[in-house]
């Protein structure tokens, strides 16, 4: 339970939704010094749970620990050659999806240009498409119940 | 189409998922793939799984 909900694009989403949502707040938004602290360190504790989450579950699942160092994100599955295939098709999706959100996300930007924080709202919103994309199609294939024997 | 009779063959041998999946090393989920037709194995997998059947490998998966 604890591996699927750091593993889980959705936590993910969660965590970069708060990360725009402190660099709106501090960068362009003006709020005092006291609640720009309070936001930063909601936010530095929230970080703080995942790792301790991460470290909670590295001892309890020593033969499945989840790697410090490794450069590949937590919710790419790739245990075996079945999840390995989901994660390409999953991938190749948002690629797909990548291909065309970019020029349009320039474009809107460009054309926005009178709204300062336009970047960030593309930004939120293709990562917010990407996770999502990413969480349908994993879900599609690794989230069937167990068939038993008949 | 690559078919299959994992389900069958695993109902005859009284494996549930998991078991398969732990007698020839990966997840659960990726026996479900393949028994639904939606992945087609790679050969190593396909060997494995048609010695854990004991069964000629084209018995178990076959083209359609």
């Amino acid at each position: 339970m604890l591996e699927r909900f750091i593993r889980s694009p959705i936590s993910m989403m969660l965590f970069f939704a708060a990360l725009i949502g402190v660099i709106y707040m501090v960068h362009y938004q003006s709020v005092s010094n006291n609640v720009e602290s309070v936001i930063t360190l909601c936010f530095l504790i929230l970080a703080l749970v995942f790792i301790v989450l991460i470290l909670f579950h590295n001892k309890r699942n020593p033969d499945r620990r989840i790697s410090w160092k490794s450069w590949t994100p937590y919710e790419l599955k790739e245990e075996d050659e079945g999840q390995q295939w989901v994660t390409f098709r999953a991938c190749r999706k948002v690629y797909i999806f990548y291909y065309f959100a970019l020029p349009i996300g320039a474009a809107v930007i460009a054309f926005t240009q009178h709204v300062a924080y336009m970047p960030l709202v593309v930004l939120l919103a293709m990562g917010v498409i990407q996770y999502t994309i990413y969480w349908l199609e994993e879900r599609k294939y690794l989230n069937q119940q167990e068939e038993v024997e008949e | 189409m690559l078919r299959n009779r994992v389900k069958e063959l695993r109902a005859r041998f009284s494996l549930t998922q998991t078991d398969l999946a732990k007698k020839i090393g990966v997840t659960r989920q990726t026996v479900g793939l393949i028994e639904k037709g939606d992945y087609a194995p790679s050969v190593t997998l396909a060997i494995k799984m048609a010695k854990t059947f004991e069964t000629p490998i084209e018995e178990v998966f076959w083209l359609d």
